[in-house]
């Protein structure tokens, strides 16, 4: 038999079922290709390896994650359990509570396997504003596995984790799937609930699964989402059988290709491989049709505007008071707050509180803000368009280029920003987003396609990219660790 | 629009977060370009007078619950993560000067 940390959830659960594993031992294969390969990768922060095979002792026998090790990003909540955002203002905070996903995975008998690197407070695409450490990209080590959810793409990818949850508020779970080779969705806004997830802005965020392969995705997804009392953003629409609509089959589906997504100046792998793609889709019924989302070149501004003011206000609870870090012998309280704030966030953190504070500020506010939200109000309106008239699903490259070299775009930050251009509109619409592998570069480097689908229309994505993971094998290449 | 490291300070100072003088003058640096690329939305779209704005992606209306006593969180809890506490307060500088 393979190694069981190589194997899928999907695969897991069939062998759980005709009793040919203990969930003890998928635990334990998984810590121990863990403990081999995170010296390499760096994706998680904390590992308690006691405590998984704890929760492994009392499974409940209809599970439909029974036994399965998920990683979590370390800004969703565990209670009990070290949750920092990556961040130093965060240290030693454990919640009093559990994030509604986290009861989710629990009731249906996942292990919470360990907490994974994140760009601090999901602020980035690279993992590099860690606190703590870079991750690394498990296929290539001089490279950054993209970010924010950079751990948790970095962990599944290296077998380090059957399957993992990130947070997306730009483009933070697809871009990483994108450079590591897994697949990774963004819900539709409302979709997942956000209780328990330190909030970054709030009217993007949302939380979705990493996984080796569509199915998984189905799976976990058809877990997490629903309605949640406690999260009054939450959408009380029934969650389907996500995968009950795994078909190999897209005959007569409509998939739109936006003219603004294929742009001279593009990576020519990853346009190569895109193309490639559609040619495979309209090869097994898909009808392809050109489409177009006329404000896109807006999309990157009209971002940093809104989130970096949601973020402002998002994070002025971080104040030395009730949880967290707090500054040595403060003269008196705005000395507490100000010093608490300068030494506890890291400078990308500080450079959005401040750029965000700034936008909100009295004087710039209808420039910036207000302009913001109308242009985000025309990008919705593309969007719509495009679905009313018939697509089931968008497609395009979800990253611009393959994963790039570390500290290549650190000192820039508006060439970082610029690398979530094509997973930002999708937030900012409130659609969902899914990335999964379509090729490689001649150097080896993953290479991902993002599904774009209408309001709650999440099924459509997995059957699409289900024909496709079908016809392709792209998946099932590993990393050599 | 341009930055200027003072409005930088005075931003910060509304933020409450203490910069160091290269952090102020760096993030004066970056911010201009930043704010010189969210420009082009003020320099290629006008006025947009009559296009309302979003600033949530679902068409929200308040959601209201019934009004029922349910368990919360002890104070104990509450309390655990304080980085100073005494007794069950938090503990902070004093507010009001002598």
């Amino acid at each position: 038999m393979d190694n069981l940390y190589s194997l899928t959830a999907g695969e897991l659960l069939s062998l759980l079922d005709k009793k040919s594993v203990k969930p003890e031992e998928i635990i334990e294969s998984v810590y121990s290709r863990a403990q081999s390969v995170d010296k390499k990768i760096k994706g998680y922060i904390h590992l308690d390896k006691e405590k998984a095979l704890d929760q492994g002792k009392s499974l409940p026998a209809a599970g439909r994650l029974r036994g399965i090790p998920v990683a979590i990003k370390d800004n969703i909540c565990v209670e009990g359990e070290l949750t920092t955002c990556a961040s130093k203002i965060l240290r030693g905070f454990k919640p009093p509570y559990n994030a509604t996903v986290i009861e989710k995975l629990k009731s249906e008998g996942a292990i919470i396997c360990g907490r994974t690197n994140m760009d601090e407070f999901a602020f980035g695409s690279s993992c590099e504003n860690s606190s703590y450490y870079p991750t690394l990209n498990p296929w290539d080590t001089g490279r950054i596995p993209g970010g924010s959810s950079g751990g948790s793409a970095a962990v599944v990818s290296a077998d380090e984790a059957i399957m993992a949850l990130g947070s997306d508020t730009g483009g933070s779970i697809r871009q990483p799937a994108s450079l590591c080779g897994v697949v990774g969705m963004k819900p539709t806004y409302g979709r997942v609930s956000r209780y328990g997830l330190i909030a970054f802005a709030s009217s993007l965020d949302q939380i979705g699964p990493l996984t080796k392969d569509v199915k998984d995705a189905a799976l976990l997804l058809g877990v997490i989402a629903g309605y949640d009392g406690k999260d009054s953003t939450s959408v009380n629409i029934p969650v389907p059988d996500y995968l009950g609509y795994l078909k190999n089959d897209v005959k007569g589906m409509k998939i739109g290709i936006p003219k603004e997504y294929f742009v001279s100046g593009m990576d020519k792998e990853v346009e190569g491989s895109v193309k490639e793609a559609i040619a495979l889709l309209k090869g097994k019924g898909a009808q392809i049709v050109d489409v177009s989302l006329p404000h896109t070149e807006y999309a990157v501004a009209v971002y940093y505007i809104l989130a970096t003011a949601e973020a402002s206000s998002n994070l002025a609870r971080f104040d030395g008071i009730q949880y967290g870090y707090r500054c040595a012998d403060p003269e008196n309280l705005l000395d507490l707050y100000e010093r608490t704030r300068g030494e506890g966030f890291g400078a990308e953190a500080k450079r959005r509180i401040i750029l965000g504070t700034y936008v909100l500020s009295s004087g710039y506010y209808d420039a910036y803000y207000l302009k913001a939200q109308k242009v985000r109000t025309l990008i919705k309106n593309d969007f719509e368009r495009v679905f009313e008239s018939g697509c089931d699903c968008i497609l395009t490259p979800t990253s611009p280029t393959p994963a790039f070299k570390i500290g290549e775009r650190v000192l820039d930050p508006l060439s970082m920003y610029l690398s979530d251009i094509f997973t930002i509109s999708v937030n900012l619409a409130g659609v969902p987003g899914l990335s999964i592998p379509c090729g490689f570069t001649k150097n080896g480097l993953p290479i991902g396609m993002q599904l774009i689908g209408n309001f709650f229309k999440e099924e459509k994505l997995f059957r699409i990219a289900y024909t496709y993971e079908s016809n392709t094998d792209w998946h099932k290449r590993s990393p050599g660790l | 629009m341009s930055i200027k490291e003072e409005k930088v300070r005075y931003v910060a100072r509304l933020a409450r977060i203490k910069l160091t003088d290269e952090e102020v003058s760096l993030f004066s640096r970056q911010l201009d370009g930043i704010l010189g690329y969210v420009d082009k939305l003020n320099q290629k779209l006008g006025e947009q007078s009559r296009i309302p704005p979003t600033n949530h992606p679902h068409t929200a209306s308040n959601p209201f619950r019934a009004d029922e006593v349910k368990p919360s969180l002890k104070s104990e809890a509450a309390l655990a993560n304080a980085p100073q506490k005494r007794g069950d307060f938090f503990k902070v500088p004093r507010i009001i000067e002598e």
